[in-house]
């Protein structure tokens, strides 16, 4: 009788990683085409199989780097139960993210052109007889056409009296997530981020909130380096997947595994936030200081590449690259 | 092997029920803290700190129960092994369903406490944290009212705002020291100014001798100033008893005064019967509340009067069903309640009504007190029909009833502003209200106002606060969401466990000081990862509830838990335990 030889785990490594992309690839991207219809198509489109087909590819984009860095740590996990070579699991998740990241934003960049974003309108936020906070104001409307608004109904808090006020019609508009009403005799502008909190079905809680804040600039910014320079998005995806598969360390950094699995967690969670510190408030400082462009687009990857070389040797001076084996052993 | 198993059962479950208790017992404590440090004396009174501390806390601690329960149980699973003796060589490990059997049913019946907790006292505490920061801000108004009241000279009005600030923070030594000054000072500014006598009277007689008064007394008598002549002639028999002369004085003074009062005492009848009839008159017209002010005054001049004290009863009685009196208002006014109450209150085709209220006290059986009050009607183009302001509002049946009157002081009335617009007579005070009293407490503004209503009231409540102008789609998923809860504390122990166990520490014999500093991001961890799976539910309840209505969103959250359950059983079924 011939026995099937059992396959080596570091052969398996990349399919199991292939595996477990395509899987969270799938919920993330799920969940994403769901939100965007819910948060901004609702109220304008129909939900079904055309609506999917043309919304999936742009939900992928968005979906793809999260995936691809959740997929490492979920890798990561199976290799803290399976140990092999630290350096060669190093190479295998590098590569094998490395060409999927890369490979899929260069490729769903050509089937997400076709379909459009999520349009902003007012009516995703004013629905008719509804009241929604703007601020510390409080907005409703009788009717809503095309972005003209009848019958405002306004709550000003501010006032001591006669906090309610009324204008027979008025104009609505959304920009990057801001809501502005203007009235008509008397002309009052009202604008700001309708509250999430207070009426919105897919209100997030702030810490979600600021998560998916980071997400959302860790993914702009790597389209546009990629519609941008091809070289620059090839550098950014580098030093973005060299830095989460040299965390894998942190995984025999003591030898209780949960808290080593707790360490990289936050360790990740953290880099999303580092990066959106960083693009957001620390380039814009740089940029005043270094007058080369390339410089300043590259400045987070280069710190997460720097980060990642301080990973890489923490893990060769300082953490055993036998831990596991060895108290197995023991 | 199955004492074994039950041994090594009670030390999974052993191990894991010390965790929750540790990790219940610190968090709950470092929440409390947290409170008692972050407490904001500019939003509460300093009084209220302890009070402010135990609810915010038991809030944070029920918003963070599961991330803090899930590491509880991940730690325990995870430090299971770590005390217990090896395995004899070449024994065969124990099944893990046995070491998990009870470690479930232990789920289970948490999963029931927290959701006794979650319903029964979550609300009560958030309602509780939103009506002290209320009671606090009316407190330091009544306190600057005082103030302001002290500064004019007004010191009845310092004191009835002290007294009311009093009423909401009575263990506040200044505000009671303030009281008992103000008390003084209302008294000597009430105390009577010394005035001249009667008929020009000096208080003593200035001439002590008997003949002196006697004479004065004659003087008086001769002038017809019969009381000044009984006063002299009745001072001079006390100092000289043997005068008979100025006691003969006395009587015929004394005489003269009697037939005086008799005659008085007929016109005071007739005015009496006069001023009756005119209160009755004005009852009788439906002008009760000047018909109660009439019949209030002369109770004070008549107090054994029965007529008056029959229909002062009437007037009252009458008067309570068409207005309501200012102290009964102002002393609730100082107890917990709703506030910032904002709501459609009916859309016609051609009109809608919008209504705020400032706060809503409620009382027993359906009544309650609102103050602040505005509404605002306007039609179909916008022209705005009425809009008014009215101080205080009681509930009567299904309208709020804003004619507020003194009980004593006439002058005092609050009647609705009329900013724009007017309605019709019979209208003016009274306004119909479409929500209950139950309703309009989730028609706050505040962020929490969803928050503070158990899952029974939103269910019971969904159909109705759309169209006073809340989301229903929002309203349905927090509904879901409130319903979710359970099932993810459940799912998520589960889920902890399996994590717990897969990643168990087998490499060390005992929990060492950096396993223990380590311990903290455990929580932390899988608060970020609970709020995330948290999150994915809400997205996919939202959809469910945006594209196909409630039951469908039911029905999806029933599958979608009926299989994580799965999965997460599965997951646990197949943990090793070599």
């Amino acid at each position: 009788m011939l026995r099937s030889a059992p396959v080596k785990e570091p052969l398996k490594a990349p399919f199991i990683f292939l595996f477990i992309l395509l899987c969270a690839t799938l919920v993330l991207s799920a969940l994403n085409v769901l939100y965007t219809w819910g948060m901004y198509d609702s109220a304008t489109r129909a939900f079904n199989p055309a609506y999917v087909a043309q919304r999936i590819p742009r939900s992928i984009s968005e979906a793809l780097i999260p995936s691809v860095v959740l997929s490492i740590v979920l890798l990561g996990l199976r290799m803290a139960r399976k140990p092999f070579s630290r350096f060669l699991g190093l190479v295998i998740v590098l590569v094998v993210s490395y060409a999927v990241l890369v490979n899929g934003m260069i490729w769903i960049r050509t089937l997400s052109a076709k379909s459009t974003g999520p349009a902003e309108v007012p009516r995703q936020y004013i629905q008719p007889s509804t009241f929604i906070r703007i601020g510390d104001s409080v907005l409703s409307a009788r009717a809503l056409t095309d972005g003209n608004v009848q019958g405002i109904l306004l709550y000003d808090p501010a006032r001591a009296e006669n906090r309610l006020s009324v204008y027979p019609a008025g104009s609505a508009s959304t920009r990057a997530g801001v809501l502005t009403v203007t009235t008509l005799r008397p002309q009052v502008t009202l604008s700001g981020s309708p509250a999430p909190s207070w009426t919105s079905v897919f209100a997030a809680d702030r810490f979600t909130d600021l998560f998916l804040r980071d997400i959302h600039t860790l993914t702009a910014d790597f389209e546009k380096l990629r519609d941008g320079s091809l070289g620059e998005f090839f550098a950014a995806c580098f030093a973005l997947l060299f830095l989460c598969a040299a965390s894998l360390a942190l995984l025999r950094l003591t030898r209780w595994p949960l808290a080593n699995i707790m360490l990289l967690v936050i360790a990740v969670r953290g880099y999303f936030s580092l990066y959106h510190l960083l693009a957001t408030t620390i380039a814009p400082q740089v940029a005043g200081a270094v007058t080369d462009p390339l410089l300043v687009r590259l400045f987070p990857s280069a710190a997460f590449a720097a980060l990642g070389v301080v990973l890489i040797l923490v893990d060769i001076l300082f953490i055993p690259a036998d831990r596991w084996t060895k108290t197995e052993a023991a | 092997m199955d004492e074994d198993g039950g041994g090594m059962n009670r030390s999974l479950l052993g191990r894991i029920a010390s965790f929750l208790f540790a990790f219940y017992a610190l968090s709950l404590l470092a929440f409390f803290s947290y409170a008692l440090l972050t407490f904001s004396a500019t939003q509460f009174l300093p009084s209220m700190r302890w009070e402010y501390a135990l609810k915010r806390g038991f809030v944070l601690f029920m918003d963070y129960l599961i991330p803090v329960h899930a590491a509880a149980v991940a730690v325990g699973a995870s430090l299971a092994g770590v005390t217990q003796a090896r395995r004899a060589p070449g024994a065969a490990p124990e099944p893990f369903n046995k070491l998990v059997s009870s470690t479930l049913v232990t789920f289970l019946l948490l999963t029931a406490g927290y959701s006794v907790l979650y319903e029964g006292l979550y609300p009560g505490a958030r309602r509780g944290l939103s009506d002290m920061q209320y009671r606090s801000s009316l407190a330091r108004q009544f306190m600057s009212q005082a103030d302001a009241a002290v500064k004019r000279g007004d010191y009845r009005a310092g004191l009835d705002s002290v007294d009311r600030y009093l009423a909401i923070d009575p263990s506040n030594k200044a505000a009671a020291n303030q009281r008992l000054e103000l008390v003084a000072q209302v008294a000597r500014q009430s105390a009577p100014a010394p005035g001249r006598s009667v008929a020009g009277l000096a208080t003593t007689p200035p001439d002590t001798s008997a003949q002196g008064l006697v004479e004065k007394a004659k003087f008086y008598a001769g002038r017809q100033d019969w009381f000044s002549a009984h006063y002299y002639a009745q001072a001079a028999s006390a100092l000289d008893p043997r005068r008979t002369d100025a006691l003969r004085l006395a009587a015929q003074a004394s005489e003269q005064l009697g037939a005086i009062l008799e005659s008085e005492k007929d016109a005071k009848r007739a005015e009496l019967f006069r001023q009756k009839k005119a209160a009755y008159t004005l009852l009788l017209s439906g002008n009760v509340v000047a018909a109660y002010y009439r019949f209030l005054e002369l109770k004070k001049e008549n107090p054994g009067d029965s007529d008056i004290a029959t229909y002062l009863a009437v007037a009252s009685e009458k008067v309570a069903q068409s207005t309501f009196f200012l102290d009964d208002a102002r002393k609730m006014e100082t107890l917990p309640g709703t506030q910032n109450i904002l709501f459609l209150n009916g859309r016609e085709k051609d009109a809608t009504e919008a209504v705020y209220i400032g706060k809503m006290v409620e009382q027993s059986q359906g009544d309650a007190y609102f103050y602040d009050i505005e509404a605002v009607r306007y039609d179909a183009a916008g022209a705005v029909t009425w809009h008014f302001n009215a101080a205080y509002g009681r509930r009567e049946g299904d309208s709020i009833l804003m004619n507020c009157v003194d009980r004593t002081d006439n002058r005092l009335r609050f009647l609705p502003r009329y900013a724009q617009g007017t309605r019709a007579p019979a209208e003016m005070n009274v306004l119909a209200l479409r929500p209950t009293v139950e309703q309009m407490r989730s028609l706050s503004l505040g962020r929490d106002a969803l928050a503070v209503l158990g899952l029974a009231e939103l269910w019971r409540m969904r159909g109705d606060l759309g169209s006073f102008g809340l989301s229903r789609e929002a309203l349905t998923v927090d509904m879901a969401m409130k319903m979710l809860m359970p099932c993810v504390f459940l799912i998520l122990s589960i889920f902890a466990l399996s994590l717990g166990w897969a990643f168990r520490a087998r490499y060390f014999g005992r929990l060492s000081l950096f396993a223990v500093i380590l311990i903290p991001l455990v929580p932390l961890v899988l608060s970020v990862l609970s709020l995330l799976y948290v999150h994915a539910h809400r997205v996919i309840i939202g959809f469910t509830v945006l594209a196909f209505g409630f039951t469908a969103a039911l029905v999806v959250l029933v599958a979608l838990q009926v299989v994580l359950l799965v999965v997460a059983l599965i997951m646990l079924a197949g943990q090793s335990t070599r």
